[in-house]
């Protein structure tokens, strides 16, 4: 993809962190941007913060691990936009924290992290992919970690949940090779956000980025037309060197 | 596959007399250079039950209008009952205000002069509080014949987009993305128009005479493009034919800003049109006495009609919204 200008960009978990973050960058690109998150006057919140900025926002008040919400996502976001051209699975979970050892992990709350941040995302792709693999055009964005990759302990849950995502989405690029549907893993890297304050409470909050500043990375990201469908990449690759 | 998932076709095709294929047969049945036109409108959940003054009724939002929803009213009940066996609502009139759900008030600002229970409603909201408000509150539209409340889910089509359709246009219930990628594998192009789909029952005897209602269409220029150079168009669903046979006969159509030709098709179609745009149709199986079957007039004589109504009633063909499937090609003109 090269301009963000005119596209319509859902982003989940847009309320706060990343999520609102890049609901900022994107449409300061001039795209439209569809926030969805739980809580519905955080959300309208940041909504009507972007709107006073001039910005073209709107919000679904939904959970992503409802099945039920799966459509009212689509079809809102549809009602409120037409297409939608940049679909980005940013909604995520740890889990109960502080963070636990998978061995004291309940089986319940490793499904209940798998439905937020694996089954969740699959069911929205399936409702708002199919028009794009149609028209030839679209992109898929899902936000992993790194927890996906290395066996942090204690990341047990989160981290499978992200690693099947990963797996997917580089599945979904293959199936959508042909449909010209572009879809993308991406590690955001170590961020100042309430997730990692959940998870690492220690950590010193200067040693982490912004949200703000992951958010341009990953808008240059999506405006840079040398992107592989399938590929994982780390958003840092896209930083403005300063 | 098992032969209970399996989606039977009744074809009729030009020369060919009506027999029975397997929907997954249907890239041989098409030749490349034909162009299938879909209604890729997503089916909102415009059912709505709601208190009034000590009786429970229900309205059906069918057509979105700025600032509101044009509706049916129900007496008490719900889709359990048969339209037709559903007592009438109260009258009531302009003006009138009807608390949907706690945070939800409408007020009729217009009844037709048709029927009182063909209303319009306005709400003092935006649209995208609106939407969220039906989206929370509504369900599908849904008939007698299928006993549990459908979700959400169950009445969109793979590649459903903006919520136009008050129920679902069905005949591509059965297209998924493997049968959509098989047809262009073997040539077929695709493309889509979007179709307001309204009610198709009321059980009110004047409302359901005048039905099929006009409803709104807006048709991609690309997509009229294509269908303009297509060897055979093949519409998906009786709502596309509708759509293409009302822009097939308007002069000299442009293109809006966006690049849609849009319009409203007011016409009824049947055996008398003399189809402008349509070479074949895939759809349900309908029956005589539904006005979709009147239709099919259009593109078969009445001969071969009756003759692939007879087989499909033979064979045991499944009708309703998730049933089994027609392919008829325009046999005259």
């Amino acid at each position: 993809m090269n301009s963000l200008h005119g596209k319509n960009v859902v982003i989940t978990g847009a309320s706060k962190g990343l999520g609102a973050a890049l609901a900022d960058s994107l449409s300061a690109r001039g795209a439209t941007v569809v926030l969805v998150a739980r809580h519905e006057k955080a959300l309208d919140e940041v909504v009507n913060a972007l709107r006073a900025k001039g910005r073209k926002a709107f919000g679904i008040p939904a959970d992503v691990a409802d099945k039920d919400s799966t459509h009212r996502i689509s079809g809102l976001a549809a009602a409120m936009v037409g297409r939608v051209d940049v679909l980005i699975h940013n909604a995520s979970t740890l889990g109960p924290v502080p963070l636990r050892s998978l061995l004291d992990t309940e089986c319940e709350d490793l499904a209940a992290v798998l439905e937020t941040n694996l089954v969740g995302p699959f069911r929205l792709t399936k409702a708002l992919v199919g028009p794009m693999a149609l028209r030839k055009d679209g992109t898929v964005v899902h936000i992993s970690s790194d927890a996906a990759v290395e066996g942090y302990a204690n990341w047990g849950a989160y981290g499978a949940s992200k690693a099947a995502g990963d797996q997917l989405h580089r599945v979904l690029a293959a199936e959508l090779s042909a449909a010209g549907v572009q879809v993308i893993n991406v590690d955001p890297g170590e961020m100042d956000t309430d997730m990692h304050r959940d998870a690492l409470p220690e950590a010193d909050p200067k040693t982490l980025k912004t949200p703000a500043r992951v958010a341009e990375s990953i808008a240059r990201m999506l405006e840079d037309g040398a992107l592989v469908s399938g590929s994982r990449v780390a958003a840092a690759n896209w930083e403005r060197a300063s | 596959m098992n032969a209970l998932l399996e989606v039977r076709s009744l074809t009729v095709l030009r020369g060919e007399d009506p027999h029975i294929t397997s929907l997954d047969a249907l890239p041989s049945l098409l030749r490349a250079g034909d162009l299938l036109v879909l209604n890729d409108a997503a089916t909102f959940p415009g059912s709505i039950s709601f208190m009034h003054e000590g009786q429970q009724l229900e309205v059906r939002l069918f057509e979105k209008i700025p600032g509101g929803f044009r509706a049916v009213l129900f007496g008490a009940g719900d889709f359990h009952t048969r339209t037709e066996d559903r007592p009438a609502p109260p009258r009531l009139a302009v003006g009138a205000r009807l608390q949907l759900a706690p945070r939800l008030q409408a007020m009729i600002s217009d009844v037709d002069q048709t029927s009182p229970r063909l209303i319009t409603l306005n709400f003092a909201l935006t649209d995208e509080l609106l939407w969220r408000a039906v989206y929370a509150i509504g369900k599908p539209i849904q008939y007698a014949h299928q006993p549990k409340q459908l979700p959400l889910w169950s009445v969109q089509n793979v590649f459903s987009e903006r919520p136009w359709a008050a129920e679902t246009p069905s005949a591509a219930h059965h297209l998924t993305f493997e049968r959509l990628s098989a047809l262009e594998k073997h040539g077929v192009q695709l493309a889509t128009l979007t179709h307001a789909t309204g009610l198709s029952s009321t059980g009110d005897e004047v409302l359901d005479a005048a039905l099929p209602w006009p409803e709104r269409y807006s048709i991609p220029a690309e997509t009229w493009r294509r269908v303009q150079k297509a060897e055979r168009v093949v519409a998906v669903g009786t709502s596309v034919m509708r759509a293409l046979e009302a822009m097939g006969v308007l002069p000299d159509p442009l293109p809006e800003g966006d690049g849609a030709l849009s319009g409203i098709a007011t016409g009824s179609i049947g055996p008398e049109t003399k189809l402008q745009v349509v070479d074949a149709l895939l759809t349900g199986i309908h029956v005589p006495g539904e006005s979709h079957y009147r239709l099919l007039g259009s593109l078969l004589d009445e001969q071969t009609l009756r003759a692939a109504t007879d087989l499909s009633h033979r064979e045991g063909l499944r009708g309703h919204e998730f049933g089994d499937v027609a392919l008829f090609e325009r046999t005259g003109h």
